[in-house]
């Protein structure tokens, strides 16, 4: 076994033994496809940084997320894997994609066109889109994928996101035994590394839960419970410093987060049908037409937590995300909820004013809580 | 929302309309019948006689006619707004509110025109949403304010048969949202009708191309693409065909008429135009004799459309565009304009926040150097005048003309008696320089001043400096002025830009050198040369300071230091903290975090250093490193960058004595060579 630490946490572990790597960027590449393949997905997880190699083919109006994949993969960061899938996400993907095919010499990349609408049309398309992504995946592998491989995928990815939804409810608890940096490294192992290994890995963890009594809320002198929202981003990162900030991130809406977990695929019908609807109609992400979608989705998360608080960090250059913000901050202002608006240039730059401004929230969201200001927390429209 | 305001918009058009009027009655020219038809538009969505749509650029226009509705394109607003000067209170408001800056103005700025009142009622919005992420994010928004419809087409990235069907069913349902707005349900009679005169009008576009491409220069600029651009919200009306038919006449006419006695160089240009109010395609267009023959947003790239299934040949339409898709589909346009007009070279405006046209620079640039095309990536913004930087989008302008004067032979050989003194002004943001050389190409004195507040009295000085000269050693015979000055040098003979100056400076030093990399206050420039030291290529920093001396400057006052004390920490430190945002203002909100961690002062020194370096060695691969490389400019002095640069590059670079001087001493070079 022979691990390479790429970036900060961010861990792979490649082995000539198993089974080969196929990398995907956008939380709509259906994992299930990559596994009933015979493929291990790993998600290009964590790469922030910009560098010479990719400022010289790609605008600095590029966000540093499209920059430090690219960075990394012009470095050979990704010459393991078998091939990479790059969703129709966004201009900045699509030219990240353009880019790959000429600059990169390994591995290749796949342009996966994820619809931006849904209904019947969008998902019969989608279903074809699909179809061609399992032929291609069969000429990769060498091998045809039947309706037994690719049910045992859907199967793998729906324990997968039962037990990161276990995780989830674990560390929104009032006294949780994981604090939200743990989570995230729960979850990027749930991202890059082999599925298998995850479940087994995490299920002692909540098994021990399971038996665990229900506990009665106690706010005195509980730490701020936050949702961490915003842009595709490095969550251990984010969550770290959030919570250094004497918080607690209870919840998380990112497409690098729990979201990307949110709904199981129908085990029952057809399966590649049923892994189409999956990832059409779950939680929309701003790229998707439907805006209040995506800001019900942030509010419904804050309800069902009974957060304090919402920190949002978007990536410059995100236009996506970034289109959202003013109908976002409206509303949360409207339910009276605390948010936080944070800009970054990617993973090392920037620290130190994000944490200056996240703690300066905390304290705000202290000055509202204390009853001597007379906003008391029964005011907080999350409880 | 103040209710002046809100008139504003209907009564520029309003206006606009007469005299467009006027004009198009009495010089009958068929770019003012154009602009009139579309500022009629105009103001029919402010009549409200039909049912009014604001849609994106790319949306099906002809169904909107075929509705018999009113059909304005959001980034017609907005360059209605730029025309006028109003944008940019507008965008103020639109940022205010909190939506990205970083974004396309275009949108923006449709946005803005919402916020600030001047958009009339509205009964439906139209996006869709290829090529262009924000033009369906920022209409879903206008429509979801307004309370009305938000129709959206989700165009496929590939051409497929699936791709098609799913597109068609799109187009039905968006048919019958649009019944329900017009009551009216679309016949055989209604699609032969439009689609008969959108294809007439497409014919006609297809010959107008080939004119276009076969004229000489002067005779098609940006004028005839704004038409060409404005008829395509009216395919499907009547009266377009023929005012296109009048526009192929006078093109024609034009150029059977010949030379219009310029020599003119030809452009394709690529992406979209300035519209903002005092933008530089007049000086572009009349002064420097660049004329952008053809254009990417009026290439015609559909087949007709079929009356028989109108929904199907709109969806091809619309996944026939070449902006769709892997990048190779748009080299495939560019290569065919190029193709057919045998351009002398092809522009990029790059558009801020248009990532679709940027993130396709490199590869369209590759494709030209296979070519022999001389390329020019011109940062800019269409709609904003607040971004605009005239100085330095001048001299790119002005670069690119010296190139291909260069190339087509336009400039003046050395004469054989180059006896006396010749004299090289150059006019920097920070420094004005004058380096006067002899016959043989010696020097012979030079100087350095601030310039200060006013470049006109620096260039007095250096003119009392030169006279001085002439007293001491003999007459100074020619001089030639360069700099963001060069235009206030009134005594000099000629301008030449920095980029060629430098280039001929640093050659004189070093013979071999063939990449030259300058570093100045303002800009960071890399620049390609032959074994003659002429420009074969060059490309500058887009708009950021990053990677500049200005970014060096910024991060010497955040440590509180000279830049002399951070070149010099910077060289001499062992180990380097890095500094990774490409943002001035983030990065030096990272210096001083690190100050605060308590990092070594000369850790951040070599960390700022070698982020220069790094955004260097970018612009450097973009430009084609070939040995050897050699630094002119103010930062060339700091050995700290220098080193830096170095290190990733894996190699000496040749630094000049003096680098400020370089430019200057380019300038008295040329000014002997053209003697």
């Amino acid at each position: 076994m022979k691990n390479h630490l790429w970036h900060g946490h961010v861990f792979q572990s490649h082995d000539s033994r198993t089974a080969p790597v196929v990398g995907w960027l956008c939380s709509a590449t259906p994992e299930e496809l990559l596994l009933a393949a015979g493929f291990l997905p790993q998600r290009l997880y964590g790469f922030e940084a910009r560098g010479e190699e990719s400022e010289a083919v790609l605008p600095t109006t590029f966000c540093a997320y499209v920059h430090g994949v690219l960075q990394a993969a012009l470095t050979g960061a990704f010459r393991h894997m078998a091939a990479v899938v790059v969703v129709n996400s966004c201009d900045a993907m699509r030219r990240l994609a353009d880019v790959w095919e000429r600059h990169v010499k390994a591995p290749p990349v796949y342009r996966l066109d994820f619809p931006f609408a849904t209904g019947p049309a969008a998902e019969s398309y989608w279903v074809d889109v699909l179809r061609r992504l399992a032929a291609y995946l069969e000429g990769l592998s060498g091998r045809p994928m039947t309706e037994a491989d690719l049910r045992h995928g859907v199967a793998i990815l729906n324990e997968t996101r039962r037990r990161v939804r276990a995780l989830d409810a674990v560390r929104s608890l009032p006294k949780p035994r994981i604090s939200g940096t743990d989570y995230a490294h729960w979850l990027v192992k749930a991202f890059v590394d082999d599925k298998k290994r995850f479940l087994a890995e995490s299920a002692a963890l909540c098994a021990s839960e399971e038996n665990r009594e229900d506990e009665s809320w106690d706010e005195s002198g509980t730490p701020p419970r936050l949702v961490l929202g915003g842009c595709a981003a490095d969550a251990p990162m984010l969550v770290r410093l959030v919570e250094s900030c004497g918080t607690r991130v209870v919840a998380d809406t990112l497409c690098t987060g729990t979201r990307h977990f949110d709904t199981l695929t129908s085990e029952t019908g057809d399966p590649l049908r049923a892994v189409a609807r999956r990832y059409l109609n779950r939680a929309p992400c701003a790229r998707r037409v439907e805006a209040m979608g995506f800001v019900e989705h942030i509010r419904a998360v804050v309800r069902r937590t009974q957060a304090d608080g919402v920190v949002f960090p978007t990536l410059k250059f995100c236009d996506m995300v970034r289109w959202r913000l003013p109908r976002l901050s409206a509303v949360m202002e409207q339910e009276n909820i605390p948010f936080l608006h944070v800009e970054r240039d990617g993973s090392a730059a920037s620290w130190g004013q994000m944490e200056t401004r996240v703690q300066a929230f905390v304290e705000m969201i202290h000055a509202r809580g204390d009853p001597a200001t007379g906003a008391g927390k029964e005011t907080h429209a999350g409880r | 929302m103040r209710d002046a305001e809100r008139f504003l918009m209907p009564l520029a058009a309003r206006g606009l309309l007469t005299v467009e009027k006027l004009r198009a009655i009495t010089g009958s020219s068929a770019l003012d019948a154009l602009h009139y038809e579309t500022l009629r538009l105009l103001a029919a969505l402010y009549s409200k006689k039909k049912p009014t749509v604001l849609a994106g650029f790319f949306f099906p226009v002809e169904m909107l006619h075929a509705h018999g509705m009113t059909p304005m394109f959001g980034e017609f607003v907005a360059s209605a707004l730029a025309s006028t000067g109003l944008e940019k209170n507008a965008l103020g408001v639109v940022d205010g509110e909190g939506f990205p800056v970083e974004s396309c103005t275009f949108h923006r700025a449709a946005m803005a025109a919402f916020l600030k009142g001047y958009l009339p009622s509205l009964d439906a919005v139209a996006a869709t949403t290829h090529l262009c992420d924000t033009q369906c994010k920022a209409l879903e928004e206008v429509a979801a304010r307004l309370g009305v419809p938000f129709i959206v087409l989700d165009v496929p990235q590939e051409d497929t048969p699936e791709a098609r069907v799913y597109l068609e069913r799109q187009i039905e349902g968006a048919d019958a949202v649009l019944s329900a707005l017009s009551g009216k349900k679309l016949g055989r009679d209604d699609w032969e009708r439009v689609f008969g005169f959108s294809n007439a009008a497409r014919d006609v576009m297809v010959r107008l191309n080939q004119l276009r491409a076969a004229a000489p220069a002067g005779v098609c600029g940006k004028d005839v693409s704004t038409a060409l651009i404005q008829a395509q919200l009216m395919l499907g009306l009547p009266q377009l065909p023929r005012l296109l038919e009048y526009l192929a006449e006078e093109i024609h006419r034009a150029s059977l008429q010949g030379n219009t006695g310029r020599v003119g160089f030809r452009l394709v240009w690529l992406l979209t135009f300035p519209y903002f109010k005092g933008n530089f395609v007049p000086f572009m267009e009349r002064t420097l004799n660049l004329w952008p023959v053809l254009d990417e947003l009026t290439h015609v790239f559909w087949d007709p459309l079929d009356p028989q299934r109108p929904y199907e040949s709109l969806a091809v339409k619309m996944l026939q565009n070449p902006g769709l898709g892997p990048v190779d589909r748009r080299l495939r346009m560019v290569e065919c304009m190029v193709r057919s007009a045998r351009p002398d070279g092809v522009v990029h405006f790059s558009h801020w926040g248009c990532r679709q046209g940027q993130g396709g620079v490199r590869a369209v640039a590759e494709l030209l150097e296979r070519f022999g095309v001389p390329f020019l990536d011109l940062d800019g913004d269409c709609i904003d005048s607040r971004s605009y930087a005239e100085g330095p989008t001048r001299t790119r302008l002005e670069g690119f003309v010296e190139l291909l004067k260069r190339r087509s032979g336009k400039v003046r050989k050395t004469s054989l008696s180059s006896d006396g003194l010749f004299a090289g002004i150059d006019i920097g943001s920070m420094t004005a320089k004058a380096v006067v050389v002899d016959s043989q190409g010696r020097m012979v004195a030079h100087v350095m001043n601030a310039t200060g507040a006013s470049a006109r009295r620096a260039a007095a000085s250096l003119e009392g400096f030169l006279h001085e000269v002439s007293r001491r050693y003999g007459s100074v015979r020619r001089c030639v002025a360069t700099g963001y000055g060069r235009k206030v040098v009134d005594f000099a003979d000629e301008q030449i830009t920095e980029i060629t100056c430098h280039a001929r400076g640093m050659w004189h030093l070093f013979p071999d050198v063939r990449t030259i990399i300058d570093i100045g206050g303002q800009d960071t420039k890399a620049i390609a040369v032959n074994d003659k030291g002429e420009v074969e290529n060059f490309l500058m920093n887009d708009k950021c300071a990053a990677g500049t001396g200005r970014f060096l400057e910024l991060m010497a006052r955040a440590l509180e230091m000279d830049i002399e004390d951070l070149s010099d920490l910077g060289a001499g430190a062992s180990r380097a903290v890095p500094i990774s945002s490409v943002c001035s203002v983030f990065a030096e909100s990272e210096v001083v975090s690190h100050i605060a961690e308590g990092h070594p002062v000369e850790a951040i020194c070599r960390g700022i250093c070698e982020s220069v370096a790094e955004r260097t060695a970018a612009l450097l691969k973009k430009v084609g490193r070939r040995p050897v490389v050699a630094m002119t400019g103010g930062v060339a002095k700091n050995a700290g960058v220098v080193k830096a640069l170095e290190r990733r590059l894996g190699g000496r670079i040749a630094t000049a004595p003096e680098p400020q001087i370089i430019g200057a001493l380019g300038a008295a070079l040329l000014a002997r060579d053209g003697a």
